[in-house]
């Protein structure tokens, strides 16, 4: 007998998968696409010939987009690491023995995240001036900084302030993550520990990290694929002033002269770059989906 | 056994103040939200500035509500999330019931893909959607927007929903069957009421996502046809000055329905975040 076509399964699911299918390849793939498709043209999509990787190369010879690239590699270090740590911590502290109210905590440290991006980096802009900015008034009357820090409008200490925010912004959801899998080790674990004779730091050593290894992955890759991506943030506080420019704001700028080589090839390099951390932080999500 | 316990009572104690730190670190560029806010101009620009102010005003909501273009931005992102988030919840629980309920090929594959689409950075998306919308027209209109912002909420939903659906006892649609319900029939009118509450907090979850979005709308709209709110907070500076009364009373007004849709919801959030469904 001859195998059918669609299995049975397949004739019932086509109906339900189709139409989101079509509309992911309309707006997702297809644009994916086309971008591709312009980074080796020579002058934009449709209008002339293979280009090769002549824009590709030239990429890598403009200075612009190696200072793009290290101002990625600078923003994105920081960020992570410093939001993971003190995301963690937070997490830490709430989970604490003998601390009341925990989801009230939890709640009161989670409200930044949910505030529109804009605003985040419209308050924060407004935060951050330098003469009669509020930042500046509360350091300078705690006497840690004895005159006005120009945080916007100084290469020296504009990454600095755009870092803050990010990591203001995005270790909540770090504190959110780990908080969640703090309340899933079995507390067995830690009786047998306290018979064992184990401190706190062979605890969190040998049963706390091990058991949080995987949130933790999705955590930094999370923050990892935030950082790569970021626009508006950044745009908004500085619009890429002040050596601040990364690849996202490149884009956005090649884009509006449109100077489309330029900017499609830097697309596919910032596509490359976040999608290998997807692909991980997928791997992972999937896996915990199946235990 | 006295001392211990004093022990254990300071570093109680010290736990607590640096939780309220933290905390003080998180709400106050908040709270200089709404200060700022309810500031005369003169009180705004005060140097050094104060936290208290001397005079409380709304003249700057006035403003906003009377002399700006929040007011048609804001029904602009309001029309804009909704139909993204409806065309959101439709195609993609759909597609996420199909993937939490039957085999076929390539759905491993899609399923992937989905949860992948969900970090494509939009910076990338953004040149080819703008000249594929330009060419039909779409650049700057409410539809074209809302499709734009399909790119972030069709992948969401599909995949919460997939979670969702997977909970579902299949017992339940199998009793439905003998009873001769079609497939469609058994979606409609048995899963998805049970599931109300979840899905509706997916759609909230696109609203807010779309509302928010920032990048697709700075290039996909130019004019009040289709101007969102994320945009529209630029109006109150120029070059030169920033108003930031205006601007700040502003940001509440934008920041005002996403909180309150939030609080609605933090449950299911909260849970779907934890499950890898994420905002890019």
């Amino acid at each position: 007998m001859r195998k059918p076509l669609l299995t049975k399964d397949e004739k019932k699911a086509i109906p339900f998968v189709l139409p989101g299918v079509l509309v992911t390849a309309l707006l997702i793939v297809y644009p994916l696409v086309y971008i591709f498709v312009m980074s080796f043209s020579e002058n934009g999509v449709g209008q002339s010939g293979f280009a090769g990787f002549t824009n590709y190369i030239r990429l890598f010879h403009n200075p612009q987009f190696t200072r793009a690239v290290s101002n990625t590699l600078i923003w994105t270090g920081y960020t992570v690491v410093i939001s993971f740590f003190l995301g963690f911590a937070m997490a830490l502290l709430i989970h604490m023995k003998g601390i009341r109210l925990k989801g009230i905590w939890r709640s009161l440290l989670f409200i930044a995240w949910i505030i529109p991006g804009v605003v985040k980096a419209t308050a924060w802009k407004w935060l951050f001036t330098t003469d009669g900015g509020m930042v500046n008034h509360l350091l300078m009357s705690l006497k840690l900084i004895s005159g006005p820090v120009p945080w916007l409008t100084s290469p020296a200490w504009a990454k600095t302030a755009l870092i803050i925010v990010q990591i203001w912004a995005t270790a909540p959801y770090v504190m959110l993550m780990m908080t969640a899998g703090l309340q899933q080790l079995p507390a067995d674990l830690y009786e047998s520990a306290d018979l064992d004779g184990a401190n706190g730091f062979d605890k969190m050593l040998h049963i706390t990290l091990p058991m949080l290894k995987d949130v933790s992955f999705i955590c930094l890759l999370m923050l990892l694929v935030w950082a790569i991506n970021e626009f508006a943030l950044i745009w908004t506080m500085t619009s890429g002033g002040q050596n601040t420019t990364t690849l996202s704001l490149l884009i956005y700028n090649q884009f509006k002269v449109l100077n489309l080589n330029f900017a499609s090839a830097s697309a596919v390099m910032q596509l490359c770059v976040s999608m290998i951390f997807a692909v991980l932080y997928t791997r992972l999500v999937l896996k915990e989906e199946k235990q | 056994m006295n001392a211990q316990m004093v022990k254990r009572r300071i570093r109680l104690v010290l736990i607590y103040a640096v939780l309220v730190l933290l905390v003080l670190l998180t709400l106050l560029p908040l709270g200089w939200i709404v200060s700022t806010s309810l500031k005369p101009s003169t009180e705004v620009f005060a140097n050094p500035p104060y936290w208290i102010p001397k005079q409380i005003t709304f003249s700057n909501y006035t403003n906003v509500f009377t002399g700006s273009s929040i007011p048609i931005a804001f029904l602009n992102s309001l029309i804009i999330a909704l139909l993204c988030s409806v065309m959101a919840l439709v195609l993609g629980s759909m597609a996420g019931y199909a993937f939490a309920r039957f085999q076929f090929r390539g759905k491993g594959f899609l399923s992937l893909f989905m949860l992948l689409s969900q970090m494509l950075p939009l910076t990338v998306l953004m040149i080819p959607l703008y000249y594929m919308e330009n060419r039909v027209g779409l650049v700057d209109t409410k539809f074209g927007m809302a499709a734009a912002h399909l790119v972030i909420a069709l992948p969401l939903v599909t995949w919460m929903s997939k979670g969702y659906f997977k909970g579902i006892p299949r017992e339940i649609e199998e009793a439905a069957m003998v009873d001769g319900c079609s497939t469609f029939q058994n979606l409609m009118f048995i899963v998805v009421p049970l599931l109300r509450p979840a899905l509706a907090a997916t759609g909230i979850y696109a609203f807010i996502s779309s509302w928010n979005e920032y990048a697709l709308a700075n290039v996909l709209t130019r004019s009040e046809a289709s101007r969102t709110v994320p945009l529209a907070l630029n109006d109150f500076s120029t070059f030169f000055k920033v108003n930031w009364g205006d601007t700040m009373a502003a940001a509440v007004v934008i920041t005002l329905p996403i909180i309150v849709v939030f609080l609605s919801v933090q449950k299911q959030f909260v849970e779907g975040l934890a499950s890898g469904a994420v905002k890019g």
